[in-house]
């Protein structure tokens, strides 16, 4: 092949170029979606917050309703579930990389599966909340109940994302933690969890901030649509951000659609806020 | 269980009952077991939880009512959720809830259901509400349609595909059908009310989960038609038009006042709470019930943008109430019977 050639040079020039506008523009629709949402919803939504329409409590009529309790209930629910999720997704996780060395059938099989699950539609996960939890547990439309549900949903993508941090934790650092003399589990508990723990926050807060948006599951397993206050304790009635957002924008009335958009604007921030919270300590944990 | 059942000695079915009021009411009982030392004098004040769930459109009635009812009694708490009729009816017979809204009377298979569960309910109509046929403001060629010509465009195996094919005259342009899912109350009152049978309604039509959506679409379509609730018609009217209906008398309106008094037919409709009559003899659910019978009562439905029972039937709903007469007399009643009617032959 002639390299030297202009015309060669210039052909392979314009094709760099093409491919380059095409990356930007398939980014560009992303960001340009993202921005016509926000633009939208800001809009519409952000004269409606204010300190009073976070604090109050909610009611029926559009005008004078608040968000505190499904702020709250969010919050209490996502706190359950990742205080569930983590510790049964990272020790997973933990078995799946360090403790399988020789991988069986057996646990291929698991892997499969939680793979599988992952994408498993989030609805069928409530089913098996409102089956297991809210009728065989006899916990009601509970909180834990809530919780429990959406601890299942997130669990496979605490195990994935666990694993991959596992992975990327250099073997040379357990086996010379094991060279010392130190079991697998001092290995595991003082340089291998250590040096994955910012890929794991990685991990959690995105599988925490999925559930925070989720609706479909909570409304099955009995999240609140009309009126409620916030849950007082586990076995409490709640609602979700998410499920005020979908009951005011189903509403007839159109000052309710605007409360609809402040509630979108609300958990936003909410979200927001938890992955700030995340990439600091994902930082600190990263710069130990 | 089902055979002794039929069979039937009164004590057994008793028996039973009281086994599963006390089985699953686990969260029913507690509350008014805790009251007992505290609260001595009856009915001075209430607690508890009253458990509402069903039509999403009864919904923004009963959510309000739950809200004043539960500020004044501070005790109590209502708990309102909208998972649709049908679904209401399911969490009804399996007894879960206390109260199931609907926006259609109970169908005979969920009566069955309940006669097995062991369940009596008393029927409630609480509000009224018409079905509205909306179409876009740009659309002239008609102003009002007779239930045969619904029949015709909306009914399974409709021959209609431009409005030409609907009437001669009409533009040749094919109609785009709008309309709320198949698990609405409405749903199942529209089609039965065009065409006697529930459910009966051609396969091409854009159903959606949200009314919002419906009225959307149809304002955006010329050729577009949909049908909706009275309220979400009023709340859209700068972008909706809807057509009179014609029952033989001349074409009406939908609007509060012929909801009201019945002229705008076959497609006025009342909204009901069935409540679980166990239930009822507890005094929470028994005063949340009283209260939406009340005045106050009346003010949620209207400020939701439905129509008040005038006041002869709301009388004769309060007397059935009263008496706790347990049972449907709407169920086989046909769409567009006036209420009074049904009430009044049912004693």
């Amino acid at each position: 092949m002639n390299i030297g050639s202009t015309a060669n040079s210039a052909r392979r020039r314009r094709l760099d170029i093409g491919f380059r506008i095409l990356c930007y523009g398939a980014a560009g629709i992303g960001v340009f979606i993202l921005a016509l949402l926000l633009i939208r919803i800001f809009a519409d939504g952000l004269p409606r917050v204010n300190w009073k329409f976070i604090v109050s409590d909610l009611s029926s009529r559009p005008k004078r309703t608040g968000i505190w309790p499904a702020i709250s209930g969010s919050l209490s629910v996502m706190f359950l579930t990742a205080l569930i999720a983590c510790p049964v997704g990272v020790a997973a996780a933990v078995y799946l990389e360090e403790f399988n060395s020789h991988k069986t059938r057996f646990t291929n099989f698991i892997q499969l599966n939680i793979a599988n699950l992952a994408g498993v539609p989030s609805i069928v996960y409530g089913l098996l909340g409102l089956a297991l939890f809210v009728r065989a547990c006899n916990l009601g439309y509970s909180v834990i109940a809530g919780a429990l549900t959406m601890s299942l949903l997130i669990l496979p993508m605490i195990i994935i994302v666990t694993q991959e941090a596992l992975r990327a934790v250099p073997n040379v650092l357990r086996e010379a933690s094991m060279g010392l003399g130190s079991t697998q589990w001092q290995a595991i508990r003082y340089q291998v969890l250590p040096n994955a723990l910012p890929g794991i926050f990685t991990g959690v807060i995105l599988a925490v901030g999925r559930a925070l948006g989720e609706t479909a599951p909570l409304i099955v397993v009995g999240a609140v649509a009309g009126v409620v206050g916030s849950p007082k304790n586990m076995m409490d009635q709640y609602t979700v951000l998410p499920m005020r957002i979908f009951t005011w924008s189903t509403d007839a009335r159109a000052e309710a659609h605007q409360v609809a958009a402040a509630g979108i604007v609300v958990l936003m921030v909410v979200l927001l806020a938890l992955n700030s919270v995340a990439i600091f300590l994902r930082n600190r944990a990263a710069n130990r | 269980m089902n055979t002794t059942l039929k069979i039937g000695s009164l004590a057994i079915a008793t028996v039973s009952a009281l086994l599963m009021a006390g089985g699953c009411g686990s969260s029913s009982t507690a509350p008014s077991d805790s009251t007992k030392p505290a609260a001595p004098a009856a009915g001075a004040t209430l607690s508890g939880t009253v458990k509402i769930d069903g039509s999403s459109t009864v919904f923004p009635i009963v959510d309000a009512m739950g809200e004043d009812f539960g500020k004044a009694n501070s005790g109590v708490k209502v708990v309102v959720n909208k998972s649709g009729t049908g679904s209401g009816f399911q969490k009804f017979i399996r007894g879960d809830i206390d109260i199931a809204t609907a926006s259609r009377p109970i169908k005979a298979t969920e009566e069955a259901d309940l006669k097995k569960a062991n369940i009596d309910f008393i029927e409630i109509p609480v509000a009224y509400d018409g079905v509205c046929v909306v179409v876009n403001p740009a659309n002239a060629a008609f102003a009002s349609l007779t239930p045969a010509d619904l029949k015709k465009a909306w009914a399974d195996g409709s021959k209609v595909k431009t409005w030409a094919d609907w009437h001669a005259g009409w533009p040749a342009e094919a109609i785009n059908f709008y309309g709320p899912t198949d698990n609405h109350g409405t749903y199942e009152y529209f089609t039965e009310a065009i065409d006697g049978k529930k459910g009966n309604i051609r396969k091409d039509y854009q159903p959606n989960q949200d009314y919002n959506v419906v009225i959307q679409d149809v304002a955006k379509d010329k050729n577009g038609i949909g049908y909706c609730g009275l309220n979400y018609y009023v709340q859209n009217k700068d972008k909706v038009k809807a057509i009179a209906i014609d029952n033989g008398k001349g074409p009406v309106a939908p609007s509060e006042q012929t909801v009201d008094d019945g002229t705008y037919a076959p497609l006025s409709r009342p909204l009901f709470i069935y409540v679980n009559l166990k239930a009822y003899s507890r005094p929470e659910v028994k005063a949340f019930v009283d209260y939406a019978l009340g005045d106050k009562g009346a003010d949620a439905v209207k400020e939701a943008s439905y129509v008040v029972l005038p006041k002869d039937v709301l009388d004769m709903v309060v007397k059935r109430v009263q008496a706790g007469t347990p049972g449907s007399i709407f169920d086989k009643a046909k769409p567009g019977t006036p209420t009074a009617q049904i009430l009044s032959g049912a004693k």
